[in-house]
């Protein structure tokens, strides 16, 4: 036929990849060519459509027929049947977690229905490693409005006016930093990204980096003209492999196309881009840390003032923002401040992409516009809790943010709202955790994190959680004791007022959290030796409830260490000096008779 | 400069923009505590322990880096300071052996200072400690990565001070450690043993190597026969160590309790300076002549020779092939004094009192066996021999003065001023000039070299003819300097290196202190005593002449190579 | 150097690539295995000709549609606005005329 009538796109992001797309990606080539439709039909990598759980996925075009977890297997099928015949093959539909209703179309499906996407635009959409699909999508023309068109004050005004603010965690106004780096004085100044994402949970900045380079690569152009400098890196870590070739291709033929370069558009500006690997620790995420690390020193943090607005790197003015934040901006510049201001709230404007995780259905990527609540994410968007399981908090803003319980599920996510309920935004992670998850325990776990993650370089952050990581131990083996609450308390003040960057400022937020809102946690560990939800080994003492016991024998025989006594018919008991406490015996007791 | 006004305790003080608040707040005598600030280095801020309270900010701030600002109100002794400043040091000490009764700095820790001043009273914190292996591969340092609080002082010194990076922080978190390359031996690694580390560790996580105990020994034992050399350098300082005033002279005190400590000969380093004079004096007259090798560069540094082996292989051919004084004494202790004497060598336990703790590692040389046996047996710092004064209890401020024995306790100024920056080049200057120029020096101070800048230059007409000369101190000084004639922007003839700043009284074995006030005053103490020796040119010491004409023969000839002389070779940084 | 003028002709030139993700309006030919015998593919051949060749705002669709075997081969348009019409027993030459036909409703590809 000659004209091509489809294009199939395949999610070739980190997580799909790890998932097989490649394989898939191969057979579906083989599939047509067999079918002789290779000519009519053509096959695109994209970036992420943020559904990783579903992956590999598949979306085909122009049906926008959006299929999951696609295996090698399933490709033949999928292209004889829907491809040649244009019969959609259902069982390779997303299913709805509660009515297992099958959905086709991608806009139908929960998880996209309420999610509306800025930063995310073309993920997903186009193929990140052609400059030409960027450019259809009005790639680039924010960056030729604001050379040909504006002043880089006015840039600037404009960014301020969109109220923009920073999406790696502080929210700080966006064209205010901006500003400082305008009017800072020196010959040359540079623009930095931070791409280093180690919040472990979130991957927004990859999914950008690997879906839509060129925006990032726009907005940095952008910034450089705005606040005069020519000179950009962006910060990956080089444990994003995909992210970085994506990158690195998207500069090669920006330059190529005199995107970046000398002269851009004949305006007289310079601009061009290099890519900086970070080895990936926590810390070098840290704005002064990410520049250290670049000048090719340990990646620890230096004190603030100077900010690096004013003196950053190589002790030149530096404009650092992240990567999110970057792919606003194009869209700020080119549609104005007020399309951007008419999504999210007064005070945080536009949307936020949040990596959903944790005890919920539908884990992945999702772009809300602020001020949706924590409940249309988890439930409207996340499908819920699996197994019909209660809701008990949400982590948001990653290792180092708070714990939200059930009664705060109608917190508007933003900036200002998060904080004062008691958490913060962070860089997107949003972990749900439900009745079995103890609180302690996931204080415990994240301040395990941020203790390992912690620089060393200063001593409360250094020495402090270490020692709040010891009491936490304690409780949870159930040695804690009286005072514990107290002196946790009291490291946690004085860890968050004294250290010297944002890790150790905010690594004690999981403890305060947790003890804010489920204090009765932590007292019945340390007073009852009691582990409510279940989950602290030292503090189960497994029992069979006489009265609920049948004496079917079942838990006798699973016992891998013969604790279980008792007559068929009869009563079961453990004996607790044999029990190891593996819980083997409460899956498997039909009466649900055996307590802990 | 823009005027800053502020308050500080409800005191007002007015600064320069730019200040910190420590800055301020020392103007007006009021005392904030700090522990990883270190004036003479790069601000760090690590610590915490300085912290301050600023109105309107939420969290504290660290006073030795956070600038002042004007109207800021700032308190430094608030409930909140209080309370975080106290808990921050509990923190520290909970992961410190706290095995003050049998530490070396007991008494002199800045950790127990602190400890002190800030009342702490208890540590609530019990979980666990480090426990890594004490490193003593080194002749020179030992580290105790145990008793470290990761100031990272000796880390910035080590870099900032001398361009060695012997040292670095590794790894994250409460694994942190300050540790070498590759975590090898400090022996294994770059470090030169200059001991600037230690001067600036607030407790005992890097000490000297201690020999006192095999001092002891050969005190206390009937056979030995012990001999000392002094280093100028010490006579400058070891008084500080008993609450004397910095810049003390303190030589005849020192000749007593050396005596009182049962050395049976007391001998002087600067006898062995003035003979290094007339060594290398003449080794400069001849390459000078032939024009060969120049820049000629001074070599009684060790922890410049040392890193000049490692760091500038290529510029060895430059380096005086004169043993150091100290060596250049204990050949001659062996061979000269033992034949007068009439003491069997085998039986003489040659000991230094040095201000530097790479001189340890410098007798330990393999080729510093000239006399058949090793030449110099033991090596201790001043700190050292205040430590045997200490403990033999010698009321060392109330001594009355003795006089080293003859003759190589015979010295002229030349070889004292060899203890400072400068010193040596003015000491050979008053040679070389006198033998070139045939005729007697109108005057003998030599300003144009002296002074504590790390890179000195100066030309001096020597027999009509104009002699490029250099000074360095300070082994970031010398690499400056290095890296300057390597790119051919300047020329030298001879250049003097000192690896520590200040020279000798700056070393490494000192009474801890970098404070570059104390060193001007030991400085001063060595010019004094110059002015007052009857003979100040090394050439004119009737015991090294003496010397030349009994032992030696010519300068330079034969027998004064194979003694006095040495090699060097290019080592491995790691 | 790019020009802005440069740039813009990329944008329009690849965005009608790109309508195929994001079509306005649409051209449903009823494939599956009745309408393929009765010569679907072929409809959809031609009718993809006449729409590149005007250059029209409309990609054409492949689908399954459920009519009685004696209306194959079936095509429906479905509009931007939701408008469907339902073209049966559409040939090939018939196909031409009728995208023609809807050529000024759906406008060029160039306005899009
Ligand atoms: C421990 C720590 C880790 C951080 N990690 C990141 C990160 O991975 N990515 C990021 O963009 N910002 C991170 N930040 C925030 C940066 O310091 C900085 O505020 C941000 O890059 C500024 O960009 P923005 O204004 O666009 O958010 C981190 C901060 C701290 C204290
Ligand atoms: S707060 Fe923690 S991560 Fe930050 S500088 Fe201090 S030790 Fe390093
Ligand atoms: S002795 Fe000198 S070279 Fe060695 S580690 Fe200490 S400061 Fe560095
Ligand atoms: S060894 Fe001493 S100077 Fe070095 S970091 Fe440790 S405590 Fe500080």
């Amino acid at each position: 036929m000659g004209l091509i009538r489809s294009h199939v796109l395949v999610c070739a992001g980190t997580g799909c990849v790890s998932s097989g797309c490649k394989m898939m990606q191969e057979a579906m080539q083989q599939a047509l060519e067999r079918h002789g439709l290779s000519s009519e039909i053509k096959v695109v990598e994209t970036g992420c459509f943020g559904f990783c759980k579903e992956g590999p996925i598949v979306m085909v075009y122009p049906e926008g027929t959006f299929y999951c977890q696609v295996k090698p297997e399933d490709v033949e099928e999928l292209v004889s049947e829907h491809l040649l015949k244009g019969r959609i093959v259902e069982r390779l539909l997303y299913k709805e977690p509660v009515s297992e209703r099958a959905i086709s179309l991608f806009n139908d499906i929960g998880f996209y229905q309420k999610q509306q996407r800025v930063a995310l635009r073309n993920c997903g959409k186009i193929n990140p490693e052609s400059i030409e699909e960027y450019i259809a999508r009005d790639g680039y023309q924010a960056l030729a409005k604001a050379v040909t068109q504006m002043t880089p004050t006015q840039v600037i005004e404009m960014v301020s006016e969109s109220g923009l603010r920073g999406r790696g965690g502080g929210g700080f106004p966006a064209g205010r930093k901006w500003e400082f780096a305008r009017v800072a004085q020196g010959d040359i100044k540079y623009v930095v990204c931070n791409a280093d994402e180690g919040d472990p949970g979130a991957f927004m900045d990859r999914s950008i980096l690997e879906g839509d380079p060129h925006s990032v690569v726009e907005a940095m152009a952008i910034a450089g003209y705005a606040i005069g400098a020519k000179q950009g890196y962006v910060y990956v870590r080089a444990e994003y492999p995909i992210a970085v070739e994506r990158l690195s291709i998207a500069i090669k033929q920006a330059r190529e196309l005199g995107l970046l370069g000398k002269n851009i558009f004949g305006s007289g500006f310079d601009f061009d881009l290099g890519i900086r690997l970070g080895a990936g620790a926590f810390v070098c995420g840290e704005e002064t840390a990410l520049l250290t690390s670049i000048e090719g020193h340990r990646g620890t943090p230096r004190p603030r003032p100077p900010y690096p607005a004013v003196k950053g790197l190589w002790g030149k003015p530096t404009l650092i923002n992240n990567v999110e934040t970057f792919a606003n901006i194009p869209v700020i510049i080119l549609h104005g401040p007020a399309k951007f201001k008419s999504i999210g709230t007064d005070t945080s404007p536009g949307t936020k992409v949040f990596a959903l995780a944790g005890n919920i259905n539908n884990t992945g990527l999702v772009e809300v516009p602020m001020g949706t609540t924590l409940r249309e994410i988890v439930y409207d968007i996340g499908g819920g809790i699996p197994g019909g399981k209660a809701f008990k908090a949400c982590q948001t803003g990653g290792p180092s943010g708070g714990c939200l319980p059930a009664e705060l599920l109608d917190t508007p996510v933003d900036y200002d709202s998060l904080t004062a309920a008691g958490s913060m935004m962070g860089s997107g992670g949003l972990i749900v955790m439900d009745e079995d998850n103890c609180m302690v325990d996931v204080a415990r776990f994240f301040l395990e994190f941020t203790q390992d993650e912690s620089c060393g370089k200063c001593v409360p952050c250094r020495e402090g959680t270490k020692r709040m990581l010891e009491i936490l131990e304690r409780i949870t083996n159930g040695e804690g004791v009286a005072g514990d609450i107290e002196l946790l308390e009291e490291l946690a003040e004085v860890i968050s007022r004294t250290s010297l960057c944002g890790l150790g400022q905010t690594a004690p937020n999981p403890v305060l959290a947790t003890l804010k809102f489920f204090r009765d946690e932590y007292e019945a560990h340390i007073y009852e030796k009691r582990c409510p939800a279940g989950v602290c080994q030292a503090l189960l003492s497994y029992a069979i409830v006489a009265e609920k016991c049948k004496g079917c024998g079942l838990c006798k025989k699973v016992c891998p260490v013969d604790a279980i006594s008792g007559d068929l018919r009869q009563p079961h008991t453990i004996d607790k000096d044999k029990c190891i406490k593996c819980g083997a015996c409460v899956a498997k007791c039909p009466f649900k008779a055996i307590s802990r | 400069m823009e005027r800053i006004k502020l308050t500080i305790d409800n005191k007002p003080v007015e600064v320069e923009a730019g200040t910190t608040i420590l800055e301020a707040a020392q103007k007006i005598g009021v005392h904030i505590p700090t522990l990883c600030y270190h004036p003479e280095l790069r601000l760090e801020g690590a610590c915490r322990i300085c912290v301050v309270e600023v109105e309107g900010l939420r969290n504290l701030v660290a006073s030795c880096v956070y600038p002042v600002a004007d109207n800021m109100v700032v308190k430094t002794n608030s409930e909140s300071v209080r309370r975080a400043r106290k808990t921050v040091l509990e923190l520290l000490i909970a992961n410190h052996p706290m095995d003050c009764l049998v530490c070396s700095r007991h008494g002199e820790c800045e950790l127990q200072d602190l400890s002190r001043q800030l009342g702490i009273r208890q540590v609530r914190f019990t979980g666990g400690k480090r426990d890594m292996a004490v490193d003593e591969s080194s002749h020179s340092i030992v580290r105790d990565p145990n008793k470290c609080v990761l100031c990272g002082r000796c880390v910035r010194v080590c870099a900032e001070t001398q361009a060695v990076s012997a040292i670095g922080v590794a790894n994250r978190g409460s694994s942190s450690i300050v540790t070498t390359p590759f975590n090898k031996g400090l022996a294994d690694g770059p470090c030169v043993g200059c001991g600037q580390c230690i001067n600036v560790c607030p407790v005992a996580a890097l000490r000297e190597k201690d020999d006192t105990e095999r001092v002891w020994g050969a005190l206390h034992d009937p056979q030995a026969h012990v001999v000392v050399q002094v280093a100028p350098a010490v006579r400058a300082a070891l008084g500080e160590e008993f609450g004397m005033r910095p810049g003390s002279l303190v030589t005849g005190k020192t000749v007593t309790a050396l005596r009182q400590l049962g050395f049976d000969q007391i001998f002087d380093t600067q006898f062995a300076a003035d003979l290094t004079i007339i060594e290398e004096g003449h080794e400069f007259i001849h390459r000078l002549k032939n024009n060969v090798n120049l820049p000629l560069i001074t070599s009684c540094s060790p922890g410049w020779v040392g890193y000049c082996e490692r760091f500038y292989p290529e510029m060895l051919p430059h380096v005086s092939t004169c043993k150091s004084p100290q060596q250049m004494f204990g050949v001659l202790a062996k061979t000269y004094y033992a034949e007068r004497a009439n003491i069997n060598p085998a039986n003489i336990f040659s000991v230094s009192v040095m201000p530097c703790t790479a001189k340890k590692s410098e007798a330990a040389r393999e080729e510093m066996q000239s006399s058949g046996y090793r030449d110099v047996d033991a090596v201790i710092t001043t700190r050292e021999l205040a430590s045997m004064i200490r403990e033999a209890g010698i009321d060392f401020a109330n001594l009355p003065d003795s006089e080293f024995e003859l003759p190589m306790g015979m010295s002229t100024g030349a070889g004292t001023i060899f203890g400072v920056t400068g010193g040596v080049m003015e000491a050979a200057l008053r040679t070389v000039a006198e033998i070139l120029d045939g005729e007697e020096l109108p005057s003998l101070e030599f300003q144009q070299v002296r002074g504590f800048a790390g890179v000195r230059e100066a030309t001096i007409r020597i027999a009509g003819q104009p002699v490029r000369i250099a000074i360095a101190n300070g082994l970031a000084h010398a690499k400056r300097l290095l890296d300057s004639i390597k790119a051919g922007e300047a020329e030298y003839h001879f250049i003097e290196i000192m690896g520590c700043p200040g020279g000798c009284i700056g070393g490494g074995g000192q009474p801890l202190s970098t404070d570059p006030e104390i060193r001007m005053h030991r400085a001063a103490a060595l010019y004094r005593q110059d002015m007052l020796k009857k003979v100040r040119k090394s050439h004119e010491n009737p015991a090294v002449k003496e010397l030349y004409r009994s032992f030696l023969g010519e300068p330079n000839g034969e027998k004064a190579h194979q003694l006095l002389h040495t090699h060097y070779q290019a080592r491995s940084r790691y | 150097m790019m020009t802005v003028a440069q740039l813009n002709s990329i944008r329009d030139r690849v965005r009608k690539e790109l309508l195929i993700r994001e079509p306005h309006n649409r051209l449903v030919v009823g494939v599956g295995t009745v309408g393929i015998a009765a010569g679907a593919r072929e409809i959809m051949a031609a009718a993809m000709e006449v729409v590149n060749t005007l250059g029209l705002d409309m990609v054409v669709v492949g689908e399954d549609l459920s009519v009685p075997a004696e209306q194959m081969p079936v095509v429906r348009f479905i509009g931007a606005d939701g408008e469907e019409i339902t073209f049966t027993s559409v040939t090939a030459s018939k196909i031409r005329e009728i995208v023609k036909d809807l050529a000024d409703k759906v406008g060029t590809a160039e306005n899009a």
